[in-house]
């Protein structure tokens, strides 16, 4: 089954001050499980693409469909619907909103998806948990570390049990140990969840550690190649056991408990 | 249930942009606080002024004066008359008199000259010759004798204001003296009580209880010829009649001046017609002042709200990327303005009743808040809060998640 199928996408910006081919003939199929990289130089169109498959711009030609469902021409409601339902986002500068606390922004996603408080709290700690940050649940951003921020986010991509989760530079910001944590982090949860996780990078580095390597330039792909990683990963194993939702519902932890799976991530965090 | 959540997500949001909030608020405060605190003040003043003018003027009472005088204008007579001469004449004083519903007609004589006891000399109050009706046509208090009878007419015999008494006689007895007005030896036979009444009776300047009265026949006699008459007092039996009282007597004294109109009865109530003309102009004075007001509290409020514009355009990008809709964002943002306005214009209203009362007391005017001025304010803060907030929202939303997440 195909999370991801694009046909023939093009993006033209005709808000600048010369129009911009940004994507041409994009066509690409993404399956569920997969731990995928898009790689190109900045300026290669690929932060739209990643854009476009995260349904926070909509593309000026060509299909796409999520979920085999056509969405290219979804109205905002829908697809402020789908974005809510299907996909989750991890962005190069964390966008955690800095007034609210670490377990409020985890749950934000959940308010919109109309849960109850209670339930909120409950998976928002349990996420949190996941990710190793059951403990942070009521600092603010400011307040932890640029990797462990970065783990919140993640936390918060995951809440609705996402079909994809699209991570956009997600190390960007962060130096050397804590991207390699983050990315252990994402790799951890697509064998151990089977969610299909697309990480658009620059860094050849980043991209050898995925299953799959999507090369753009100049708003084209011009290649697409299964990584050495692929080869030494259990991802089929993964997609198999893969629970029908995303994420297995692991038991709300018990209040005043730390709650912390691997302890050992934690000297990463800075 | 998204509405609750909604409001929950603004109070969380509020609470947590503890300065933002507090910022916009005090815009909102200052803005009302002003606005209501300054009308209320307005409204006290005019309420003061109207209270001494219907005290001292008895509802009863209708007053011709001299010329005509153009009421709509704001007053002011015609020059002759202004300067001292007059049309009113003995005639009209009898003529009215006769007229049924009239209690009394009193006329009312300025002389000048000054009063006297020995070496003491007091000019500083009105030296009035008048006839006996006029005790009638005024509320006069008596702290000593009486005033003047018909008994009286011609006779050498004075009634003395009370600051006239205060002036010649300090505290020693005055009732029974005798006083010196233009040279002739006068009895002091009545003392009034002093009064500290601002504004006198139909015309405008010193209160009438301070002024100092002699017979008009006397007078007469002092001067050589009779004195011209600045008004003529009517007190009519009921204040029912007062309207009716007055057409007939401008009949009356129309017949008697040959068709010519110059002169002008007056009632209370045009009376204070003209008064409120010049309180209108006051008023609308202390409304620009408050719309001032109102100006700065709202570029208070716009400010705060523009400052953060970046910040909430980024929010609500975040907000939309993670699955919220345009409207839900939008309502959660109304929601945020609305509360804040509520709250500020609240605290600003609780601040302007102690801002007037504090200003009323030491002026000694009762504040009078009206839900004019108060919904005029509030509605205002509200709506500059709301169109502010809500206005770089709405731009935000209509964005594409990406642009509004970008935005810098």
């Amino acid at each position: 089954m195909n999370v991801i199928e694009l046909r023939d996408i093009g993006m033209t910006f005709t808000d600048r001050e010369e129009p911009t081919i940004a994507l041409k003939n994009v066509n690409l199929t993404i399956a569920k499980g997969e731990f995928i990289a898009i790689i190109g130089p900045s300026g290669s169109g690929k932060s739209t693409l990643m854009n476009v498959l995260g349904l926070l711009d909509v593309a000026s030609s060509g299909e796409y469909y999520l979920d085999d469902e056509l969405v290219s021409n979804f109205r905002d409601g829908e697809l402020a619907k789908l974005r809510r339902e299907k996909i989750g986002f991890v962005f190069q500068s964390f966008n955690l909103l800095p007034r609210l606390t670490v377990v409020q922004n985890v749950e934000l996603p959940l308010v919109y998806n109309g849960l109850r408080a209670k339930q909120r709290r409950a998976r928002a700690l349990e996420l949190l948990s996941l990710v190793g940050l059951y403990e942070r649940a009521n600092f603010k951003p400011r307040q932890i570390s640029g990797g462990q921020t970065q783990r919140v986010a993640i936390a918060r991509a995951l809440a609705n049990h996402p079909s994809l989760i699209l991570a956009d530079e997600p190390t960007g910001n962060l130096d050397t140990k804590s991207s390699k944590a983050i990315i252990d982090e994402l790799r951890r949860l697509n064998r151990e969840t089977g969610a299909t996780i697309v990480i658009v990078t620059h860094n050849p580095e980043i991209a050898e550690q995925t299953d799959r390597t999507v090369t753009v330039r100049d708003g084209e792909i011009v290649s697409d190649t299964a990584t050495k990683a692929s080869k030494k990963s259990t991802k089929k194993t993964a997609a198999k056991t893969a629970a029908p939702t995303a994420i297995p519902d692991v038991k709300p932890p018990v209040p005043g408990t730390v709650i912390n799976p691997k302890p050992r991530r934690r000297k990463v965090a800075l | 249930m998204m509405f609750f959540e909604n409001l929950k997500m603004a109070f969380v949001s509020l609470r947590n942009a503890k300065l933002r909030s507090f910022l916009t608020m005090l815009g909102i405060i200052i803005g009302v606080a002003a606005v209501v605190s300054i009308l209320a003040i307005g409204a006290g003043v005019k309420k003061a002024v109207q209270d001494q003018i219907t005290g001292v003027v008895n509802a009863n009472a209708i007053a011709v004066a001299s010329g005509k005088i153009n009421l709509k204008g704001g007053g002011g007579g015609g020059a002759a008359s202004s300067l001292g001469a007059s049309t009113l004449t003995l005639t009209d004083i009898s003529k009215l008199s006769h007229l049924s519903h009239v209690k009394a007609v009193a006329p009312m004589s300025l002389i000048s000259g000054s009063v006297a006891n020995g070496a003491i000399v007091s000019n500083s109050e009105l030296l009035l010759a008048t006839t006996p009706p006029f005790a009638k046509t005024q509320t006069l208090d008596f702290a000593s004798g009486r005033f003047l009878t018909d008994a009286d007419n011609g006779k050498n015999v004075v009634v003395l204001g009370g600051s006239a008494k205060d002036d010649l006689f300090g505290t020693n007895q005055a009732l029974g003296s005798t006083v010196t007005i233009r040279g002739a030896k006068f009895t002091v036979i009545g003392i009034l009580q002093t009064s500290d009444s601002a504004a006198s009776s139909f015309s405008a300047g010193p209160s009438l209880e301070n002024a100092v009265y002699i017979p008009l026949d006397t007078a007469t006699k002092i001067l050589g010829n009779a004195p011209p008459i600045a008004r003529i007092l009517v007190q009519v039996d009921d204040s029912s009649n007062v309207n009716p009282v007055a057409t007939e007597m401008k009949a009356v004294m129309l017949k008697n001046h040959g068709g010519q109109e110059d002169f002008t009865v007056l009632t209370q109530k045009d009376i204070l017609s003209t008064v409120d003309t010049v309180l209108n102009l006051l008023t609308t004075f202390i409304v620009a002042i408050a719309s001032i007001s109102l100006l700065v509290g709202g570029i208070g409020i716009m400010n705060i709200m523009l400052v953060s514009v970046t910040e909430r355009t980024r929010e609500i990008g975040l907000r939309k990327a993670i699955g919220a809709s345009s409207t839900t964002v939008l309502s959660q943002f109304l929601i945020e303005a609305v509360v804040l306005s509520l709250f500020g214009g609240a605290l600003g209203i609780a601040a302007a009743i102690g801002l007037a009362t504090l200003a009323g007391r030491l002026a000694k005017i009762t504040p009078v808040f009206t839900p004019d001025s108060i919904g005029l304010a509030v509605g205002v803060s509200a709506a500059v809060g709301i169109i502010f907030g809500i206005a770089p929202a709405i731009k935000a939303a209509r964005k594409r998640p990406i642009q509004a997440l970008k935005a810098e």
